[in-house]
């Protein structure tokens, strides 16, 4: 689900920044391709946005011989599509003079504020939590961490493209192979306060959960740490010394989280 | 390639409009229709503001102009709040106050 979410939102990025320079036909591919995981999501997993598909204990549905054909499938045609897309932004040099040295995030301050995800990564930060606070699948499969380090609007950019690709080998490897044993289990009954705390790598970066529950399992407390949170002031930064019609590129290179920060 | 590529988006990916087939929805349709067209003309423009949304139907508002469902061939556009839009269209929670 993690990777499906992120090649989406990837997809939807790339158009989306791409779009703001008026180069309408990537955003027309790219919206598309976003469209084909969103549907496949709704039918194997129930919801477009997967909203209701993570439940405590597990995940909502179990994957159908038929989801899994599905997903493969779909996983196979973005994988042929992708060569054509890439190339189309590298080449088009009106597209490049937008996104080439536009927006620069410097590699102190990305480490400085620990900005993770395409941001951080964008700017030579080599952090991601499925390697750095490795966890169940991708401890046990190989995967590159993708970087760059430019910084700017386009290094963003080719850094999601190549998660793209990283994520689609992801996915046919992973449902290669499930794990065994049931999609949801039944939690336990507490008979004493418990905690935990989780980082996972979220499209934007990394996402911190911690979680408190009291002696009857009822939530004492909960923090939730967006990624966007280490991102958001580094685009003041960023977009310094750029001229006004490049701040939607900045802007959407970095696509902060408007209501992870409200939580 | 740019050729290869527009051929890529052909035959159109667009859906067919949902069937009419309802006649309540038929008839509510019909109503809408008269009175937006005696109040605004052929098209619609609507401006959408994000009250403090999860973001999940801008995300779907966005997917109404994706080669799939392209609401702007029915006449209706999501605009910026510079006085082009028509009706006012909001999402979140203070949009439930």
């Amino acid at each position: 689900m993690a990777e499906l979410e992120r090649v989406a939102n990837h997809y939807g990025d790339i158009g989306a920044i791409c779009n703001d320079a008026s180069f309408a036909l990537m955003q027309a591919h790219c919206s598309a391709q976003r469209e084909r995981v969103l549907r496949l999501s709704a039918q194997v997993f129930g919801h477009r946005l997967m909203m209701d598909a993570i439940e405590p204990g597990g995940v909502a549905v179990d994957l159908s011989r038929d989801a899994v054909s599905a997903i493969r499938a779909l996983s196979k045609t973005l994988r042929a599509a992708l060569p054509d897309l890439i190339t189309l932004y590298d080449e088009t040099a009106s597209l490049q003079d937008r996104t080439v040295r536009t927006g620069v995030l410097k590699a102190e301050y990305a480490r400085q504020f620990g900005a993770g995800g395409y941001v951080g990564r964008g700017s030579g930060r080599d952090f991601d939590a499925r390697r750095d606070f490795a966890y169940a699948p991708y401890d046990a499969i190989g995967w590159r961490v993708i970087t760059r380090a430019d910084g700017d609007v386009n290094a963003r950019i080719w850094v999601r493209f190549g998660e793209i690709e990283e994520s689609l080998s992801l996915i046919e490897a992973l449902i290669g192979a499930p794990p065994a044993g049931a999609h949801r289990v039944d939690l336990p009954r507490l008979s004493e306060p418990r905690e935990g705390f989780a980082l996972v790598e979220g499209f934007r970066g990394d996402v911190f959960a911690a979680v408190r529950l009291d002696a009857e399992g009822k939530v004492a407390r909960a923090h939730l740490r967006d990624p966007s949170w280490f991102q958001w002031p580094l685009l003041e930064a960023a977009i310094e010394g750029n001229i006004v019609a490049d701040f939607p590129l900045c802007n959407k290179s970095f696509n902060g989280s408007y209501a992870g920060v409200d939580l | 390639m740019r050729r290869m590529l527009i051929d890529a988006l052909k035959p159109p990916l667009t859906d067919r409009p949902p069937a009419a087939d309802d006649a309540d929805l038929l008839a509510l349709g019909a109503e809408v229709e008269r009175a937006t067209t005696r109040a605004l003309g052929r098209s619609l423009a609507i401006r959408h503001v994000d009250a403090g949304s999860c973001n999940g139907c801008e995300l779907e508002i966005h997917a109404l102009n994706n080669p799939y469902y392209d609401l702007e061939r029915f006449g209706v556009r999501f605009v910026a709040g510079d006085g082009r839009a028509h009706p006012q269209h909001a999402a979140g929670g203070a949009a439930h106050l």
